[in-house]
């Protein structure tokens, strides 16, 4: 018995417009811009584990444009600051600050024309940053016996971690948090990326730290002990 | 006997390094009037304001500096591993985009580095910095 020849065979299935299962939303195509910046951003603030577990597997256009938006808002929250701080307007309404506001002024005029000097050139000094922040990372990661990934890999991991420059919206300590932010992004993202133990992403992370405060540790010991010869011989 | 590098095939990741690479090293050579502009602005180093001992970074702007302006001898003793660095980077900058454009292969060091290259290479960080303990 043969099949009804009448049912035509089925269409092919159009290509799926839905976004990837386990892609980064700023590194999805279908999602927008905006809401995939913003998705993003959520992603490593709230799961960041789950975050660097989701980076693509090539290309560096879009993680550095993610850290140049970064940087540019961090840049904006600092002049912000300080413009709150040291603002002509601060000095208003005190008659015997005239003088003060006169140079506060011109003061305000040239920070301006420098926040917009560097905000052009943030793409250069990024890359720059960037670029030597990686080696070094990287050069880290080797040192540990690490860095399987290569060093696009550890690049693309640095560029996620500047969401922690956000937390320079925070006034006062948020230089601070940043810094602690960014370091615990970079294990984790190293950590994740490089297919490595957390212990070996810290080590490489704060390594340079560390070397700088043993061989500290040692400089001060061999002081320590010629200042006690010194005392234990008069 | 294991050869120590490998020659495999430049991935898409790559190849935009070498690209980067290549154009970073021109701007850095093209925006040298700038960089002195920039200097003041940059932070002193932490390390050496709290505890007066160079920290294995100090003096790697003015090594930059000095080799952009010619001063070789200078740029080696004000930061011998940074001048190398430095070196590296610019050469590199040149070589790097031109392999990646004639050449489709690139070398890979083992993973994880034989031991002998890592104490070496932490053994290089710890001599540049008792160099810059005697010498800054």
């Amino acid at each position: 018995m043969t099949e009804d020849t009448l049912i035509p065979p089925p269409l092919p299935e159009p290509p799926s417009t839905a976004p990837t299962p386990g892609a980064l939303p700023w590194e999805e195509p279908s999602i927008g811009r905006v809401e995939g910046l913003f998705r993003t951003i959520g992603l490593f603030v709230t799961r960041p584990d789950d975050a660097f577990s989701r980076l693509a597997p090539a290309g560096l256009g879009r993680p550095f444009v993610y850290a140049l938006i970064m940087a540019w808002v961090e840049l904006a929250a600092g002049m912000a600051y300080w413009a709150a701080a040291q603002s002509p307007f601060m000095v208003m309404g005190f008659p015997e600050l005239q003088d003060a506001l006169a140079e506060a002024a011109v003061g305000t005029g040239v920070m301006v024309a420098i926040g917009v000097g560097l905000f052009v050139l943030m793409p250069l000094f990024l890359v720059i940053g960037l670029a030597i922040h990686t080696c070094i990372l990287h050069l880290m990661l080797l040192i540990v016996g690490e860095g399987r990934g290569g060093i696009e890999t550890t690049a693309r991991v640095i560029c996620y971690s500047h969401t922690a420059d956000l937390a320079n919206l925070v006034p006062l300590c948020g230089g601070l948090l940043s810094l602690v932010w960014f370091a615990a992004l970079q294990i984790i993202g190293i950590a994740r990326a490089h297919r490595c133990s957390y212990g070996k992403a810290a080590l490489a992370v704060i390594l340079p730290v560390l070397l700088c405060c043993s061989c500290l540790a040692i400089t001060l010991s061999f002081f320590g002990a010629a200042l006690y010869g010194a005392l234990a011989g008069r | 006997m294991q050869p120590v590098l490998r020659w495999t095939p430049l991935s898409v990741a790559e190849r935009q390094l070498a690209w980067i690479w290549g154009g970073l090293a021109l701007s850095v050579v093209a925006l040298k009037p700038l960089w002195p502009l920039i200097a003041p602005f940059l932070r002193p180093c932490l390390f050496r304001s709290i505890t007066g001992v160079p920290c294995p970074s100090c003096g790697a702007t003015r090594s930059v500096f000095a080799l952009l302006d010619g001063d070789v001898s200078g740029a080696l003793s004000l930061n011998p591993l940074v001048f190398a660095g430095t070196v590296a980077f610019l050469v590199g900058g040149v070589v790097a985009p031109l392999w990646a454009w004639r050449r489709g292969t690139a070398p890979r060091l083992p993973r994880p580095l034989p031991w002998s290259i890592r104490l070496g290479l932490v053994a290089l960080i710890l001599l540049n910095w008792i160099w810059l303990i005697v010498h800054l």
